[in-house]
């Protein structure tokens, strides 16, 4: 099975599939906490965020590839977070549902990117 | 083949203004982020919402490059500066040696910002606007 993350919305029927940089893979954080001192802590809200990097490529991506096109396309426009996350093989342990994300190109050898998503937990989970 | 530079021509209301020979290898940055809220509901879950998107770059230039950021006076160093409203900057590429840039991503209401440092004869560029146009 591939080693594979998959970013779905209904919205503008965004479907793009990357395959990240081997070990580049970040995962937790978001979470909503209040509290604290004189108070119990609390965590109001769990959220599911995370990041990866993906190699750059200036034609149509054949292999570990993704064309700034697709990268672009990935870009959360304004509105309420509605872009699923979901990865395969290695990457199974990436779930997050109502994401915003964000993408950074640079890199000072090949061209890279980062993408980075805050989404939460599925809620229609059982 | 992968690229090797996130972008390496800039283009400010149609004129260029800095190609490949300006810029330094491997500073490009591009981050297509934006402006964001969230809000959590009594389900533990948390909501995220995105008010604007808000695209930045920045990179490296070769030598003392501020008379070309925003408002710079056009007799640079004896001239005068006036207010000016930010223009389209647009970022391409240049694939290979004298191909026609390609774009890479446009920004609207961009301020183009430099400062020079002389130790290492280098400028540090940062671009910030909008991502559409008013």
């Amino acid at each position: 099975m591939a080693n594979t993350i998959t970013f779905t919305s209904t919205r503008g029927s965004l479907s793009v599939t990357v395959t990240p940089v081997p070990g580049s893979l970040r995962l937790g954080g978001g979470h909503d906490d209040r509290g604290g001192g004189t108070l119990p802590g609390v965590r109001a809200g769990y959220g599911r965020n995370g990041s990866c990097d993906v190699v750059v490529t200036s034609a149509t991506a054949a292999s570990m590839q993704q064309t700034l096109a697709e990268l672009k396309s990935l870009v959360s426009p304004i509105g309420e977070g509605d872009i699923d996350v979901a990865g395969a093989g290695t990457c199974a342990n990436v779930n997050a549902y109502g994401c915003i994300v964000d993408v950074t190109i640079g890199g000072d050898s090949v061209q890279t990117a980062t993408i980075a998503w805050k989404g939460s937990y599925n809620p229609d989970a059982e | 083949m992968a690229s090797v530079l996130p972008f390496n021509e800039i283009w400010v209301d149609g004129s260029k203004l800095a190609g490949p020979e300006d810029f330094i290898y491997g500073s490009g940055e591009l981050v297509l982020s934006g402006e964001d809220n969230s809000v959590t509901t009594a389900d533990a879950m948390v909501h995220n919402y995105r008010v604007a998107v808000t695209p930045s770059a920045s990179c490296e230039m070769l030598g003392d490059k501020r008379s070309i950021e925003t408002a710079a006076p056009g007799t640079f160093l004896t001239g005068q500066a006036w207010p000016e409203v930010g223009g389209v900057i647009a970022l391409k590429y240049v694939a290979s040696r004298g191909a026609t840039a390609t774009d890479v991503y446009t920004i609207y209401g961009g301020i183009l910002n430099i400062e020079y440092n002389a130790s290492d004869n280098r400028s540090s560029v940062s671009i910030t606007g909008c991502e559409t146009a008013y």
